[in-house]
């Protein structure tokens, strides 16, 4: 009998989570009416030196191991803040260029092909990374390399830029 | 006839005759070469539906021959699904070259996780039916819903978290497959437990769910494409902007 409610209940949570992401992608169109207002602001400098490994290996042979324990877990819990809003920077980016890629003018549509292969890789890093982060958050005394995403964040904010030059996209590089 | 009666023989015709629609407007839009299985389900659903609704109908056919040609329809509706929610996986997964690899492991992944789970309840079910033949009936349909249903919201769920957008036509194909898999999945469960087989609210509940799915396939093929033009809207003179672009680039 608990199998079975168990089952029912599961039945109408799925039918209320499609329905409920049916919604969304309604309003996700919306979105683009103004995309620079859901992007967050990333310090790339200050998150490249959150995750340099030079300055992890500092910590960890001048600090007490319980010290650089606890202080790694605060690094690591403020780069999950910069990678959570570099993802969630990757998704606006990716419906802007998934909407860019149906323009009737190739130029647009060839620019918004490029944006949905660089955001889709950097959503799919950020993704990555922020197993890594709470992987290492749980272990602190483990090696923590996030490669490659602050330079794909950074190829994305150029690719922006280029799309806004043949598109004004309402100051969406700005925000970036 | 009674009301409920004739709300079962609407919920029977009526999506089929919808059905006839969304294969037109796909045969139209050249949808069907893109999406093979999905128009071979819906002519599937509407061929059976003729036959079963004349059996039913008609004083010439048995009972037995009647339940024969339903376990057939069954046994093959149900594979076409499966079919179909393959092809969507493709579709959506082609759509990006980053995620083109990805497609089958995930569908594969996804499909095995799900068969754990629906073998872990299919043994833990306990059928009232003294019919062994309905007893396997029903954990089968709730096999197959659990796997249909659960498949569909895992693609749902990856592609919201990581912000894939659909084509209007895909989206719908999912999303009115995806309710009429849970909804067939809570009365499979129902109908195993607690109800008697072949109970007619259950039933007029699932056939009004596949009413439903039909119309949100007809309401997906018929909606415009959301795009970029459309939703930002191409201003004429934006020179402020442009310029703030170009001194941007400047500046890099």
């Amino acid at each position: 009998m608990i199998t079975t409610i168990v089952i029912v209940l599961a039945a109408f949570a799925t039918v209320v989570v499609l329905l409920r992401l049916a919604r969304k992608r309604a309003l996700a169109v919306r979105w683009l009416q103004n995309p620079g207002a859901h992007l967050c602001s990333v310090d790339l400098e200050a998150f490249r030196n959150l995750i340099d490994p030079g300055e992890e290996q500092f910590l960890r042979a001048h600090l007490p191991a319980a010290e650089f324990r606890s202080i790694q877990r605060e690094r690591l819990r403020a780069a999950v803040v910069y990678v959570s809003a570099v993802g969630q920077n990757a998704t606006v980016l990716l419906r802007l260029g998934q909407a860019a890629r149906l323009s009737p003018d190739p130029s647009i549509a060839a620019t918004g092909e490029s944006l949905v292969d660089t955001a889709l890789r950097l959503r799919l890093t950020a993704f990555r990374s922020l197993a890594v982060l709470y992987l290492g958050i749980i272990l602190p005394s483990r090696h923590v390399s996030l490669a490659g995403l602050a330079e794909r964040y950074e190829l994305i904010t150029g690719q922006v830029v280029l799309l806004g030059l043949r598109y004004p996209l309402r100051g969406v590089s700005a925000a970036l | 006839m009674q009301p409920l009666m004739l709300l079962r023989n609407y919920l029977w015709l009526a999506p089929a005759l919808l059905q006839i629609g969304v294969l037109g407007i796909m045969v139209r839009r050249k949808l069907h070469r893109r999406f093979p299985f999905f128009s071979l389900y819906n002519l599937e659903c509407v061929l059976s539906v003729a036959v079963l609704f004349s059996m039913y109908v008609s004083r010439y056919a048995s009972g037995e021959i009647w339940w024969r040609v339903y376990l057939l329809d069954t046994a093959l509706s149900t594979t076409l699904r499966f079919a179909v929610i393959y092809e969507i996986f493709a579709h959506v997964f082609d759509n990006y070259a980053v995620l083109r690899r990805l497609g089958k492991p995930v569908f594969r992944g996804a499909l095995l996780l799900l068969l754990v789970v629906a073998l872990l309840t299919a043994v833990q079910t306990k059928d009232r039916d003294p019919y062994f033949a309905m007893y396997a009936l029903h954990v089968l349909q709730q096999t197959a819903s659990i796997l249909q249903a659960g498949l569909l919201l895992i693609l749902f769920l990856f592609s919201a978290y990581i912000g894939l957008s659909w084509r209007n036509y895909a989206f719908g194909m999912a999303l009115g497959l995806g309710i009429f898999a849970s909804v067939k999945l809570a009365a499979a469960a129902l109908e195993g437990s607690f109800v008697a087989s072949g109970n007619l609210y259950i039933n007029l509940v699932v056939m009004g769910s596949f009413h439903f799915a039909v119309l949100v396939w007809l309401f997906y093929l018929l909606a415009p494409e959301p795009g970029l033009n459309r939703a930002i809207g191409i201003p004429d003179h934006n020179l402020e902007l442009w310029n703030k672009e170009l001194q941007r680039l400047s500046r890099q």
